[in-house]
């Protein structure tokens, strides 16, 4: 009787654990989830083709919002599918990659508003516009737009969100970087583009 | 109700506090069900829900797996690079070191470092039939196996850890830890080895598709699992110091592993040197040698070299003890045709042990050469058909006459979420022969259902 009930504990205190799991492991998940249906019959037909391709490949190891929700150059995206190309157990013939390149570069520039930038809607120009608005690419770059002295390809992986914004807010004392006139909105939404910029 | 007056508190009657525990226990049921509701419709459909380096990457099971377990050439080179995804290899690029694999890592979180659930329930039916004995049948709905997990790495370092606590093993509450070590990875993306201590669930070789004791089936192919007369087993999870080189060609089109592991100690699954009794008096060594070759295709060689100590006829006047060698040396290979479509597999494996008669204690050997064929057709991502047969000739020294284990499956198996998090399997397999010592015929034929749940 004491192990049935032993046992019943733990079968729920681990099944409630779990729980609490899944329901921490959802959110990073959730980011642009309703970006995984998108309405592409606007889009030229090799764009589409190229949607197909993308939904088809890249569907097979990720959520298609998680390359979605990145901005990038054309330049950009051919270097990032290209990666993907050479990773083992990829099945992306070069075709592919040039489709898949081409699609995501166009849906990065002809994306409606309310899926360009996470605060579109509240006027705040997404993270990627802010980087020129800002004049950030006066001393940086990002997938070779800008100034190259100071590239921050990779940004995502190197620094957390608390030390980009520490970063900003306040620059190493006698470092280039000068102080922002940036509101707390705009810098927030900006952070929230350069920590997608992973290293290659 | 009978009230005492001086504490003011309610006593029951027997009959009232068993009905106390009824309610109790069934309110415990309902909260059990609703978790498992819970569990089962929300977490799925809205979450990757799965386990911890699919949640570290934002990954689906895909992305290392063909169908979980089964491992596919990022999932082998994964575990290689001490547990880092690995780096893609543009001959154009620089090869990343192994310490810029680990900089590249998320934050460290309990959720991207432990698995909680990985569980199988299962229907299993089945008619045995035993030489001598009536046919019986039985037929079981049951918790198949529910393991834990904890892995990841000591952030900013090339150290990594994996564990696996298994609660229940084949339907029975068993609590063991059969993942249990630590491990450093040095080199970079290209070109690296690892070295790990602890004990390790060897899976046989750590290798190709073949080779792996996991399939899309729910039994491993005899090779692996079979218990012969000198009751040694291939799969296992010994004590064990592994050292290992992987090295890989730009866009991973060839991968070339080696690794050489030492046990240590008198039971091959090192059981004893976690006990106070153990004389560690005997070296088992492994090794194995595994190229990929892309699309997903591999060959391995395996081979196993070790001692260890036989009671044969235990607890009886004549128990005798030998000190006797076992010897494996086997080849396995998997081919990919068209595209991730069809998985042709197949295995070799040769045994040559010393073996003394249980009778006599006269000094003879145990011969074995099993081999399996497999063909597993991928429909859609997540989603095949898969077929085995296996055999196994074995012969013993005072045998009459070599005998033949065989043994066929056939499933299918479907991943339930996008993710492949969770995955449900129908198979129908049958095993008959006859043992090498005793003469025995044994068939058993099983219908088995099952869904397996990785969060």
């Amino acid at each position: 009787m004491k192990q049935h009930w032993f046992l019943s504990s733990l079968a729920l205190a681990a099944l409630a654990v779990v729980s609490v799991f899944a329901a921490q492991a959802a959110p990073p998940w959730h980011h642009g989830a309703a970006k995984s249906t998108l309405n592409v019959s606007t889009y030229p037909p090799n764009i589409q083709h190229g949607f197909r391709v993308f939904a088809g490949k890249c569907s097979e190891c990720h959520a298609l919002s998680l390359s979605l929700n990145v901005s990038r150059s054309e330049a950009g995206w051919t270097q990032e599918v290209r990666r993907m190309q050479d990773m083992a157990s990829s099945h992306i013939d070069d075709r592919e990659a040039g489709e898949i390149a081409k699609f995501l570069a166009y849906y990065d520039t002809h994306q409606p508003d309310e899926q360009n930038g996470a605060d579109s809607a509240a006027g705040v120009p997404s993270g990627r516009d802010l980087f020129d608005k800002l004049s950030c690419s006066a001393c940086h770059s990002i997938a070779g737009a800008g100034n190259t002295s100071f590239p921050l390809d990779g940004i995502g992986s190197r620094r957390t969100a608390s030390e980009l914004k520490k970063q900003i807010l306040s620059p190493v004392a006698g470092s280039a970087m000068p102080a922002t006139t940036a509101s707390q909105t705009e810098i927030d939404s900006l952070i929230s583009y350069l920590v997608t910029l992973k290293s290659r | 109700m009978p009230v005492d007056a001086a504490a003011g508190v309610r006593q029951m009657t027997f009959g009232q506090k068993k009905d106390q525990v009824m309610r109790f226990r069934r309110h415990l049921g309902i909260a059990f069900g609703a978790v498992v509701w819970l569990l089962l419709t929300a977490a799925p459909r809205n979450a990757f829900a799965v386990p911890q380096y699919a949640r570290r990457y934002h990954l689906k099971c895909y992305a290392c797996h063909t169908i979980p377990p089964v491992l596919n050439e990022q999932g082998y080179m994964f575990q290689r690079l001490g547990h880092h995804l690995p780096a893609s290899l543009d001959p154009n690029s620089e090869i990343e070191r192994i310490i810029d694999l680990v900089r590249k890592e998320p934050e460290w979180r309990l959720t991207n470092n432990a698995s909680m659930a990985v569980s199988d329930f299962n229907f299993s039916a089945q008619r045995s039939t035993v030489q001598g004995q009536a046919p019986s049948s039985t037929s079981a709905i049951q918790v198949g196996s529910w393991n834990a997990y904890f892995g990841g790495w000591i952030p900013n370092t090339q150290f990594f850890y994996y564990s696996e606590f298994d609660i229940v093993t084949n339907g029975q509450t068993n609590p063991n830890m059969p993942n249990a070590h630590i491990g450093y990875v040095g080199g970079n993306a290209k070109s690296s080895w690892y070295a790990t201590v602890g004990r390790e669930h060897l899976q046989v070789t750590d290798g190709t598709r073949a080779a792996e004791v996991y399939s899309l089936l729910p039994s491993a192919p005899l090779i692996f699992e079979n218990q012969g007369p000198t009751n040694f087993v291939l799969d296992q999870s010994p004590v064990a110091a592994e050292a290992g080189y992987t090295w890989a060609s730009s866009r991973y089109r060839d991968i070339f592993g080696v690794n050489v592991k030492v046990t240590n100690g008198d039971h091959a699954d090192g059981s004893e040197i976690l006990t106070s009794d153990s004389s560690k008096n005997s070296k088992d060594v492994w090794a194995d040698a595994d190229w990929w070759y892309a699309p997903e295709s591999g060959i391995s060689f395996v081979t196993y070299q070790g001692q260890k100590n036989q009671i044969q006829n235990s607890g009886l006047a004549n128990q005798f003890t030998y000190y006797g060698r076992i010897r494996r040396e086997g080849a396995f290979a998997n081919y990919m045709i068209g595209r991730d479509k069809v998985d042709v597999l197949a295995g070799y494996l040769h045994g040559n042990d010393d073996w003394e008669d249980p009778v006599t204690g006269a000094p003879g050997s145990y011969l074995s050469n099993g081999y399996f064929a497999e063909i597993n057709y991928y429909i859609l991502r997540g989603f095949a058909l898969a077929g085995r047969y296996d055999r196994l000739r074995q012969d013993v020294t005072s045998g009459i006459h070599p005998t033949n284990l065989e043994q066929w499956q056939t499933g299918v198996e479907k991943a339930l979420t996008p993710e492949g998090n969770i995955v449900g399997r129908l198979a129908v397999g049958n095993f008959h022969g006859i043992d090498p010592v005793a003469f025995t015929y044994s068939a058993n034929r099983t219908y088995e259902a099952d869904i397996q749940f990785n969060f």
